[in-house]
């Protein structure tokens, strides 16, 4: 995954936050995806504005632990959520409804 | 990262008191004139774009799931695909409540790329010429029915809806079988309330007795279940658990727990509605309300028969806590045919 790609939600999904836990909910899918406490820090940096590399930068700064895992960790995450089509991605900025906060 | 179902994050909200699901009225003006519609009022344009946007962001921040906008007709505002774009935008999710009259193709394929999760036309009759007499709009029925065909047809789940008169109430295997044509979902409901200002004028239009039966016993109308909820075993629930995670925002920009619950909380205009929904002192007290705190329903025998909606108690008898007249009516017919009714919503305990 390039570091340099700008990271938005899918339009296909509804979310919300409650007691910084998020929970995501994607279309014909019949429940929510609940995410834990560091999926949903870093759910929540995704507005269609930040790269992988600053959203990776953000849980650097804060959590503490081994840089390389806390990488990996977030990378994984982000591609899971890529894979899965709950995230998209672009060169370019997000503009309009996929850009947020 | 777990699966949960929709009713948990619901059980969450209401333990949290979060308002999980909020009904936004955009409007009141509407271009039918339902001779039963609830609305005294249709003038009203509601609030600007930007102040839904910052309505909206304040949704995100209390942590609102889903929003039902409305009106009146919600499309009778020129900016309400921005309205519903602003809510999409927040990742919030989206069902509108419409007549369907104005939907267009173009429409439809915007609402479609929005991802709304859901769209509910209101429908009165499988007879043209009665539906055009409810709404008072001739011609209504082709653009409600082509709006269902198209919305279908393009994937988006659509829900017909249909408060039931004694004008209509013989047609419901038509309405059904419109249902089932367009393969959608339809929902009946048996009670025509008074209109917001109390005018109960519209009562006339209620279902007779015969016709409430033939209601009550069509599984499809009124979902029923074969265990009576009994007042003593829960006395510490509250009569409505929409106190806790529901809301509602009329045009105006005020704040109530239920569009049918008719006393402010707040406005805002004035303060945002997090603060609203947490602090107000009209909610803390609807809130601390429990059912043995209902003196008429403590020793009421049609108690296990009753579906009491403390708002339509207040509109329509005066008083939130007490006897809700049409409730009891229902009530009465359930108790003749030994129904009970599902109390989805009705009791919770926090």
């Amino acid at each position: 995954m390039k570091d340099n790609l700008f990271l938005a939600k899918g339009i296909n999904i509804s979310c919300s936050t409650i007691d910084g836990i998020s929970y995501i909910y994607v279309e014909n899918e019949d429940e929510l995806l609940k995410l834990d406490e560091v999926g949903s820090f870093i759910w929540c940096q995704i507005n269609g504005k930040k790269t992988v590399r600053e959203i990776v930068n953000y849980c650097l700064s804060e959590y503490t632990g081994d840089e390389k895992e806390i990488i990996e960790h977030v990378k994984s995450f982000i591609g899971m959520l890529l894979k899965e089509k709950i995230l998209v991605s672009s060169s370019h900025i997000f503009k309009g409804v996929m850009q947020y906060g | 990262m777990d699966n949960i179902k929709i009713r948990d994050l619901t059980s969450l909200a209401k333990k949290r008191v979060i308002p999980i699901s909020v009904l936004v009225e955009v409007c009141y003006k509407c271009n039918e004139n339902c001779i039963h519609c609830f609305l005294s009022n249709h003038t009203k344009m509601g609030m600007t774009l930007n102040q839904y946007e910052k309505l909206f962001d304040q949704f995100v921040e209390a942590g609102t799931f889903f929003v039902i906008m409305t009106g009146g007709e919600p499309f009778l505002r020129p900016d309400f695909m921005q309205i519903v774009a602003a809510a999409r935008k927040r990742r919030l999710s989206v069902t509108i409540f419409t007549n369907g009259t104005l939907l267009t193709k173009e429409i439809i394929g915007n609402l479609k790329a929005l991802y709304v999760q859901e769209v509910h036309i209101s429908i009165y009759s499988s007879y043209e010429k009665t539906h055009d007499t409810i709404t008072r709009l001739k011609g209504s029925f082709q653009k409600s029915i082509w709006a269902i065909k198209e919305l279908s047809r393009n994937g988006i789940s659509t829900r017909i809806k249909c408060p039931l008169t004694n004008v209509s109430v013989q047609d419901i295997a038509g309405l059904k079988k419109i249902a089932s044509e367009f393969s959608v979902e339809i929902q009946f409901t048996t009670v025509i309330t008074a209109k917001n200002n109390g005018d109960k004028n519209v009562h006339s239009l209620r279902l007779n007795q015969d016709q409430l039966r033939q209601a009550l016993l069509d599984p499809e109308v009124s979902e029923h279940t074969d265990k009576p909820i009994r007042f003593r075993e829960n006395a510490d629930y509250l009569p409505c658990d929409t106190v806790l995670n529901g809301g509602s925002v009329d045009p105006y920009g005020n704040v109530y727990v239920c569009n049918q619950w008719q006393v402010k909380g707040g406005n805002v205009l004035q303060s945002s509605f997090g603060e609203i929904w947490k602090n107000s002192k009209a909610f803390h007290k609807m809130r601390a309300e429990r059912l043995k705190d209902l003196n008429e329903c403590k020793t009421c025998e049609l108690f296990q028969f009753c579906t009491r909606c403390p708002g339509l108690a207040l509109l329509e008898d005066g008083d939130s806590s007490g006897c809700s007249s049409v409730a009891k009516l229902i009530a009465k017919e359930r108790r003749k045919l030994t129904l009970y009714p599902k109390q989805l919503h009705i009791f919770s305990k926090i």
